[in-house]
């Protein structure tokens, strides 16, 4: 599913650290020093690319230019480019219609592991469906999309 | 190229209130560079306070020693002075278990001391907490049943504000330091950076003078903590209002030197001042710049 799945100040750090760098560095590098197991590089970097703040190719990541404006943003401008771009997730397209389509105005929890469970459905697939469940809501609220009342268990869609 | 991030200073002729200013940063390059030369002119800094005979914080001959149940004497500070001005952001080094802890505790008016005193801008403070100072904490310090909003609110209650203000107060607070989409959180939703600006949250939100941060950045994975590093700069000069002197307890020597203008060398228990070290490195720093792998060499064995 295409979700960020890194915690955004660890993100954050991260695209800080390759700019003190000087921009780029061999992913190697940058994961021994930095003390990153492959289990959360990789979706570091995987969530970094998705949302256009660096770059991975042949071994190497650099930040972009949209990831040094980030990095120099103010918090609310941070907020506005996350957003402009989680909003066109496919996950979060989806999610977004279900809410809306809802009688309700929101969407239970249950109904969201439903939906992720449908999305990831295949024979080899190890997906933690709780899981994905989490980082929908982290990067729902981070990007200002959604709201999640956890003791109602409910997604809606954050007003602006 | 290296982006210049921000002006690591506070301009206090630019204490607006609302809340627009650094967003200028990444909209506007300009605004960028204008701001970095108002902070080289440090000059000018210090020239504004020159006409202040009183420092900001002082701390007088502070001693704290503990006795045990069999009535043994244990000395953990002895005879500490210090003396920090206006815009400094100081921090307290020194090995472990030393009282470095214990002497932010006693500024902060949470602990008291055996002998000595505590002066906030010449003024004796009687060992209780001070409405002018706040604290972060290394462990976050959290009610975990209350959300993020309400972890924020909770230190203004008793200061008499209205609620509709206390909220309005909370929720600017919540945006400047990158918590907004997390207002009805709990603090078991979040990650340890989210959970710490939470914890910073709280304290700005009691608009500080001082702002005294315990390890802060301890507890959080080395990613996060060089997130929340640059952060709590940003808000140290960029900020408009407060807080105008952060001290801060740290055992990264390394950390300590990036952020500071200042730092305290504390011995061994019980501890006394080794040295203050002016970090002479024009702000905004390069992390890798030699000097500040040089004036880390130096402290470090200072503590050793």
């Amino acid at each position: 599913m295409d979700i960020p799945k890194t915690h955004y100040t660890v993100l954050l750090g991260f695209v800080e650290v390759l700019d003190d760098l000087g921009g780029k560095s061999d992913v190697a590098g940058i994961a021994s020093k930095q003390g990153l197991e492959l289990d959360d590089l990789l979706p570091l970097l995987e969530s970094g690319e998705m949302l256009g703040l660096i770059q991975v190719s042949a071994g190497d990541v650099s930040i972009t230019e949209k990831g040094h404006l980030f990095i120099v943003a103010s918090p609310k401008v941070r907020k506005k480019m996350l957003r402009d771009v989680v909003i066109n997730l496919d996950t979060f397209k989806k999610l977004i219609d279900l809410v809306k389509q809802s009688d309700k105005g929101y969407i239970s929890k249950d109904e969201v592991l439903e939906f992720v469970s449908n999305e990831t459905q295949s024979p080899d697939s190890d997906v933690d469906i709780s899981d994905e469940f989490n980082w929908i809501v982290e990067w729902g609220r981070q990007a200002l999309i959604f709201n999640y009342d956890a003791n109602e268990e409910t997604i809606s869609i954050r007003k602006r | 190229m290296k982006t210049i991030k921000y002006a690591h200073t506070k301009d206090i002729h630019d204490k607006k209130k609302n809340n627009n200013f650094s967003e200028r940063e990444v909209s506007d390059q300009d605004g960028v560079l204008h701001n970095t030369r108002s902070f080289m002119s440090r000059d000018n800094i210090s020239e504004r306070y020159e006409s202040r005979p009183t420092p900001l914080l002082e701390l007088k001959n502070i001693t704290k020693d503990y006795v045990d149940d069999r009535g043994k004497k244990t000395v953990v500070l002895n005879n500490i002075n210090l003396s920090i001005n206006h815009h400094e952001y100081i921090s307290i080094v020194g090995p472990s278990g030393g009282g470095k802890s214990t002497l932010l505790r006693i500024i902060m008016g949470l602990e008291t001391s055996t002998t000595g005193e505590v002066l906030l801008k010449g003024e004796l403070l009687k060992g209780k907490v001070d409405p002018r100072m706040a604290m972060v904490f290394q462990s976050f310090g959290l009610f975990p049943w209350l959300t993020v909003v309400e972890n924020v609110e909770f230190g203004l209650e008793s200061n008499h504000i209205p609620k509709d203000e206390r909220r309005e107060k909370s929720l600017n607070i919540i945006q400047e330091v990158g918590l907004e989409g997390f207002e009805n959180a709990y603090p078991r939703e979040l990650s340890g950076g989210m959970k710490q600006r939470v914890g910073i949250a709280r304290a700005l939100v009691l608009d500080p003078e001082v702002l005294l941060m315990d390890e802060p950045f301890s507890a959080l994975d080395p990613l996060t903590a060089e997130a929340l590093r640059e952060e709590i700069l940003k808000v140290w000069s960029n900020r408009l209002t407060t807080p105008d002197v952060v001290i801060m307890v740290t055992h990264n020597v390394e950390e300590a030197v990036y952020l500071s203008d200042r730092v305290v060398v504390l011995s061994h228990r019980p501890a006394c001042v080794v040295k203050e070290v002016q970090i002479d490195i024009p702000r905004p720093r390069e992390k890798r710049e030699t000097s500040i792998y040089d004036y880390t060499d130096l402290i470090t064995t200072l503590i050793a």
